[in-house]
Parts: C-alpha cells; sequence; structure tokens
C-alpha cells in the first residue's frame, strides 16, 4: 500500500499508530538527519545514535508538533539538540577526539575495508577541521544531494552563503587529504 | 571556482553500505513500535483528554486574566472617584454604603454596619 505523499498526511497516520506512515517519514528524513548528526558529532556511530534517538523522540513528542509539514526541520532540530548533548558528554567522560573515527571489522574483504575506513578517516579528519555549518553545508550536498536553495532555506542563511560554505568546506578538505597524502609519500 | 567540485565525500555515505542503512532503518521502526502500539490504541476518550487539557490550561489563565483585572479595577479606583467606585460597586452588587466606605477610604461604625445590613436585607 502506498502512503500519501506529504509529510503532514504522514504526521497524522503516525499518530494514529500506522507503522507505515512513521517508516515512510523515517526514510524521507533519515539521510539529512544523518548528514547534520555526522556534520555535528563528527563520528558516523555517534551520528547513527543521534538519528535513531531522535527519530524516536520525534515520535514520542508528534503531537505536540504545531506544523506538520515542517517535520524535517523540526527533527533536524532535534538531531542538532541531541548531537550536542552527545557532545557534551563525550567531553565530560574525555573520550575520544572528533576526528577518531573507528572502522567495523568482519567486512567480506579485510584489506578493501581496511582502505575504505582509511579513507573515511581522512575525510572525517578533514570534517573535524570545518566548523558546524560549513560541515553541515558540505555532507547535505555532497553527500546528501541537496540543492543550495533547500540548505539555505533550511538553515536560514542567503544561498551566496551557501556557496561560499561549501567552495571553502572543499577546499579544506582537497588541502587536508593533498597534505596526508604528501606525507605519506615523504615519509 | 574552477576547482569546486566535489572532493570525494562518497565514503561517508552511509547508504554506501545499504544492508548496514536498512538495518538502522528497520532498527528507528522496531524501537517504535511501542509508541506506534500507544497511538493506535488511543481511543476517542484519550483524543478528547488530549483537547481537554490544553482547553482548561486556557479557561483557567482567562479566569485569572479576568479576576486581576477585576481586583485591579477595584484597587485603581482612587478616593473621591464615586462614579467608578459606584459603578463597579452596583456591578458586583454591593449596598450602596459599603461602595460610599470603599470610594471614601472611610472605616463605617458598627452602627452604620448594622443599618446596611439591615437595608440589604430588605
Amino acid at each position: 500500500m502506498t502512503m500519501p505523499g506529504s509529510d503532514r498526511d504522514l504526521v497524522k497516520e503516525a499518530l494514529r499508530g500506522r507503522t507505515i506512515a512513521f517508516e515512510a517519514l523515517v526514510r524521507r528524513h533519515l539521510r539529512a538527519a544523518y548528514a547534520v548528526a555526522l556534520a555535528r558529532t563528527g563520528n558516523p556511530h555517534d551520528a547513527e545514535d543521534v538519528c535513531q534517538d531522535a527519530l524516536i523522540a520525534a515520535l514520542e513528542r508528534l503531537s505536540t508538533l504545531r506544523d506538520p509539514d515542517r517535520f524535517g526541520a523540526w527533527l533536524l532540530e532535534i538531531v542538532r539538540n541531541r548531537a550536542l548533548n552527545v557532545i557534551r558528554s563525550r567531553r565530560v567522560r574525555s573520550e575520544e577526539p572528533i576526528e577518531e573515527a573507528t572502522s567495523r571489522g568482519g567486512g567480506p574483504d579485510p584489506g578493501r575495508e581496511a582502505e575504505r575506513s582509511e579513507l573515511r578517516e581522512d575525510l572525517l579528519d578533514a570534517l573535524a577541521r570545518l566548523d558546524e555549518t560549513r560541515r553541515e553545508v558540505a555532507l547535505l550536498h555532497d553527500v546528501e544531494g541537496w540543492r543550495h536553495a533547500e540548505i539555505a532555506e533550511r538553515l536560514g542563511m542567503p544561498e551566496g552563503t551557501v556557496r561560499y560554505h561549501l567552495h571553502e568546506a572543499r577546499r579544506t578538505l582537497r588541502e587536508r587529504l593533498a597534505c596526508r597524502h604528501g606525507k605519506e609519500i615523504h615519509g | 571556482m574552477s576547482d569546486d567540485r566535489d572532493p570525494g565525500w562518497a565514503p561517508l555515505d552511509p547508504t554506501r553500505d545499504p544492508a548496514r542503512w536498512e538495518a538502522m532503518v528497520r532498527e528507528i521502526v522496531d524501537r517504535a513500535a511501542p509508541i506506534l502500539a500507544g497511538y493506535a490504541a488511543r481511543g476517542p476518550v484519550d483524543w478528547l483528554a488530549s483537547w481537554v487539557r490544553p482547553t482548561l490550561a486556557a479557561a483557567a489563565i482567562v479566569a485569572a486574566l479576568a479576576i486581576g483585572t477585576l481586583v485591579a479595577g477595584g484597587r485603581g479606583v482612587a478616593p473621591g472617584n464615586d462614579a467608578a467606585a459606584i459603578g463597579l460597586g452596583d456591578a458586583l452588587g454591593y449596598p450602596a454604603p459599603v461602595t460610599a466606605w470603599v470610594s471614601t477610604g472611610q472605616t463605617p461604625t458598627i452602627e452604620e454596619l448594622l443599618i446596611a445590613m439591615e437595608e440589604r436585607n430588605q
């Protein structure tokens, strides 16, 4: 069975307890939520946890959402707050630094997995050198595939500013990766 | 901006591992099951209750504002402002001598009080 298209309809149906409606909301907004969570926490595992917790919190509070058409923006706010909590608790516990990515073992090809993990580590390291806004812009655009205008609207900034942040984020990443690979060559 | 192309964030795209991504979606939906079951079990009474609570809260605020306005109106009557005081006293059903004492700030004697009570009882 297909679900009605708008967020408003899906929210309404989810409030009636329809799993299919909530799942449709999850599938529609999870990528953006993940991009924002990763931008804030800098750690894929934390980003996943943040997304899960945020979506469950959103469902619990769904009846308080005044404008169901703005579910996406509302969810991203919850994601940001949850990510902030994770960062705070991480600071308290003095855990691993933001750029330290952890790889998951047990893949079909350990060598390839290690290579992929290393590349991901480099990217996360570069991400950690950006401020939160640039991380969010870069991930929403390059990973999530949002347009400049969409990001501008969601983050409440002019489109030109979004383009500038994206440009700077990409430049930082290229420099970081070049620096790292250069070290490997000469080291 | 000749070199302003995507430098390759792709490894950070979580959907590159579809199985893992699907597992994440499933985990969220599974965790949501008890909450959704709660919503599904909601009857008309629960829906009514969800409306009654904010309505009662709004009514309480209106009542508090109304009482506050009345009290402030009563206090705001300066001695000598007889017209306003008598108007308010009349509205609240106080005997005329009582509103006169309020407006002048005069303390009534026992005799005056008894007379006022007799007038009210007639």
